[in-house]
């Protein structure tokens, strides 16, 4: 015996919405999808630039990690890095490039989709 | 087919990560360490001329020395929080540092009021206990709008100054200079050393 054909449009409705989920998932911009990587890019969205000890404290990690993450940002063409001094000090500067806003803003929609995908699904 | 919850989970935690990461970062963060030293090393200088301030001038004299000091220190801020701001890019007229020099207006309105009262009660002692519990409570409910994680910590120590004032009032000059003169040049030491400025 069949399904009335309105459960069955149903379902295939809630079809829809987690295939559409499943290729928010796939499709992630894996270069911030990693946590510290998105912590710096999110750090560098609220502000004009941020010194390397500003980011470090932001994000309570250790400098090795910071470095390697935001070298990964920096190849990625997602942030832009000046190093200069100030006094006799050095001083690192990050700045978020074009890129780097697009792509968390991407991300962002991505995250959404994936949570409204959830909601009509349940 | 149900969508698996790890993943909405996964993508409410980023999304937490994200807004509160950006809150942090976004918050205020300007506090000149040179400054803050300097004005610790001016109430070290007052807090060694009070006594004998006091022994010649009474209370009134005492409280003029410290009414001066106080006149330094905003000076000296409002010279050293704009360079710090401009070198770190921020804006001291931005919601975080708006937020932060609010936290200072009600206990420092407490602190005045709290003074006349004293003064006129002729409780001299009781004063250096009042105003470093009150600049520690500002300093806490500053918290929120700094970055720099020491600063809540100096909030913090000078409440604890405080009771030690109000439980020992004779000390009360060796209190104010131990607060308003040591933390803050070992906190102003500190920032600029860690933060630069």
């Amino acid at each position: 015996m069949g399904r009335p054909s309105r459960a069955r449009k149903h379902d295939a409705h809630d079809d829809d919405r987690a295939t559409d989920a499943a290729r928010a998932a796939t499709d992630l911009d894996r270069v911030i999808h990693e946590r510290l990587r998105l912590g710096i890019v999110s750090a560098l969205a609220s502000r004009d630039s941020l010194s390397f000890n500003d980011l470090k404290a932001a994000l309570k990690t250790t400098d090795g990690n910071l470095s390697v993450h935001a070298r990964r940002l920096e190849e990625a063409g997602y942030v832009d890095c000046q190093k200069g001094f100030e006094g006799r000090i050095p001083r690192t500067t990050y700045r978020l490039t074009a890129a780097g806003r697009r792509a968390l803003e991407r991300y962002l929609a991505h995250m959404e989709a994936l949570i409204e995908a959830a909601r009509g699904t349940s | 087919m149900p969508l698996p919850s790890p993943l909405d989970r996964h993508a409410r935690e980023d999304l937490r990560y994200i807004r509160e990461t950006m809150a942090r970062a976004g918050a205020f963060s300007a506090v000149p360490g040179w400054g803050t030293a300097l004005v610790g090393a001016s109430a070290l200088l007052v807090a060694a001329l009070a006594p004998a301030v006091r022994a010649r001038s009474g209370g009134p004299g005492w409280l003029l020395a410290w009414g001066v000091e106080l006149l330094v220190a905003v000076l000296i801020i409002a010279v050293a929080l704009p360079r710090k701001a401009r070198a770190t890019g921020e804006d001291v007229l931005s919601g975080p540092a708006r937020r932060f020099f609010t936290s200072f207006l009600v206990p420092a309105a407490v602190a005045a009021v709290l003074t006349i009262a004293l003064a006129r009660a002729g409780a001299w002692e009781l004063v250096p206990g009042a105003w470093l519990s009150l600049y520690g409570c500002a300093l806490v409910a500053g918290w929120g709008g700094l970055t720099r994680e020491v600063v809540p910590g100096m909030g913090l120590s000078f409440v604890a100054l405080g009771a030690a004032a109000f439980l020992t009032p004779t000390w009360g000059d060796a209190w104010l200079a131990l607060g308003f003169g040591g933390f803050h040049v070992f906190i102003g030491l500190l920032i600029a050393r860690r933060y630069g400025g």
